[in-house]
């Protein structure tokens, strides 16, 4: 099914104050329907991102990258009558000009849409090997080998969200998305996506690897 | 009385006093504090007289009340975490939902020009 162009980036960010103004101003250029799901930072994020022209919903308590992902995704679809959701980062990690490859996969007829990081020397050694190793595990777990699950450029539409609602809220919400991706069999696309990193002490991190492949058990146990 | 006697049933008075301090502050309802006095009376009198015990030791064939004594925290403890687990899940989901609700009712949608 061809989407309409109905489509809403939703940016959730956490204490960004660094980069919001800046990714804004980039994803504004390409689209004027964004929200921003700021979840509970304790910076300027929120008030920043309230001086631009896009939606703003503030959780009053940090919640985590994956809830805050799925109320932009509720709203968007509920409210705002989405047909479809990209998701990217707040912290000018994503390439906003390369927005209209993922508006041109829904095109054509992509449910799913991962984005994927080229130039992998850009990527600091130890995350391309863990990276990899998640793509491994789930392709073991659920038989399809997604690359790049921890990119958090990715996008979906509103029937393939309804399938991979996803209950994470911390970073397990990427792996998630993409094993619910392959257990449902949904058809996913790639984009290739510029491999950018500014601080390389945010994000993920080696302490939440253990529990993010213990909630890849889990997936494969419950799902 | 052995030493280790002592210290349990210094450590039951305690606990009975704690259950004094939370129905002062009514963080315990009567039916509550009646429940927790009696248990931990319950205890004293067995850390006083475990011989008590050795009636139940004998029919579950425990070969001491110590033993018995064990087994029985161990279970109670693992409801306990079983029964805080499944808690203090709900209680996230609560709060979780709540807060994206109140997060979606406040959204602030920039003005038509």
């Amino acid at each position: 099914m061809k989407i309409k162009q109905n489509i809403w980036v939703v940016i959730p960010a956490y204490n960004e104050t660094n980069y919001i103004s800046r990714v804004l101003s980039k994803v504004l250029a390409e689209t004027s329907q964004v929200i921003v799901v700021d979840d509970g930072s304790s910076d300027n994020t929120c008030a920043q991102a309230l001086t631009f022209p896009v939606h703003v919903i503030r959780h009053r308590l940090n919640l985590g990258k994956g809830a805050a992902m799925k109320t932009g995704c509720e709203y968007a679809f509920s409210q705002l009558g989405a047909d479809a959701v990209v998701m990217m980062d707040a912290d000018d990690q994503h390439e906003a000009s390369e927005l209209p490859l993922f508006f041109a996969a829904f095109g054509r007829g992509s449910q799913v849409v991962f984005g994927i990081r080229q130039e992998p020397k850009e990527m600091p050694w130890l995350r391309l090997k863990m990276n990899r190793l998640g793509s491994f595990l789930t392709y073991l777990v659920f038989g399809e080998y997604i690359l790049d699950i921890p990119s958090g450029f990715k996008a979906f539409t509103r029937q393939a969200y309804q399938t991979i609602a996803w209950e994470a809220h911390n970073y397990a919400v990427e792996l998630e998305i993409a094993a619910r991706t392959a257990k449902a069999k949904l058809r996913y696309d790639y984009v290739r996506i510029k491999t950018v990193y500014h601080d390389t002490n945010k994000g993920m991190t080696m302490l939440d690897v253990i529990p993010i492949l213990w909630y890849l058990v889990k997936l494969k146990v419950t799902l | 009385m052995t030493l280790f006697q002592l210290g349990a049933v210094l450590f039951g008075l305690w606990m009975i006093y704690e259950i004094f301090i939370f129905t002062k502050k009514k963080v315990l309802n009567s039916a509550e504090a009646g429940f927790w006095l009696s248990l931990w009376l319950v205890f004293i009198v067995i850390a006083l007289f475990p011989n008590l015990l050795l009636g139940i030791t004998q029919i579950l064939r425990f070969s001491r009340v110590f033993d018995l004594l064990v087994v029985g925290a161990l279970m109670i403890l693992t409801f306990l975490i079983f029964m805080s687990y499944f808690t203090q899940k709900q209680v996230k989901q609560r709060v979780e939902y709540l807060i994206k609700q109140l997060a979606i009712k406040e959204v602030r949608v920039p003005s038509k020009k």
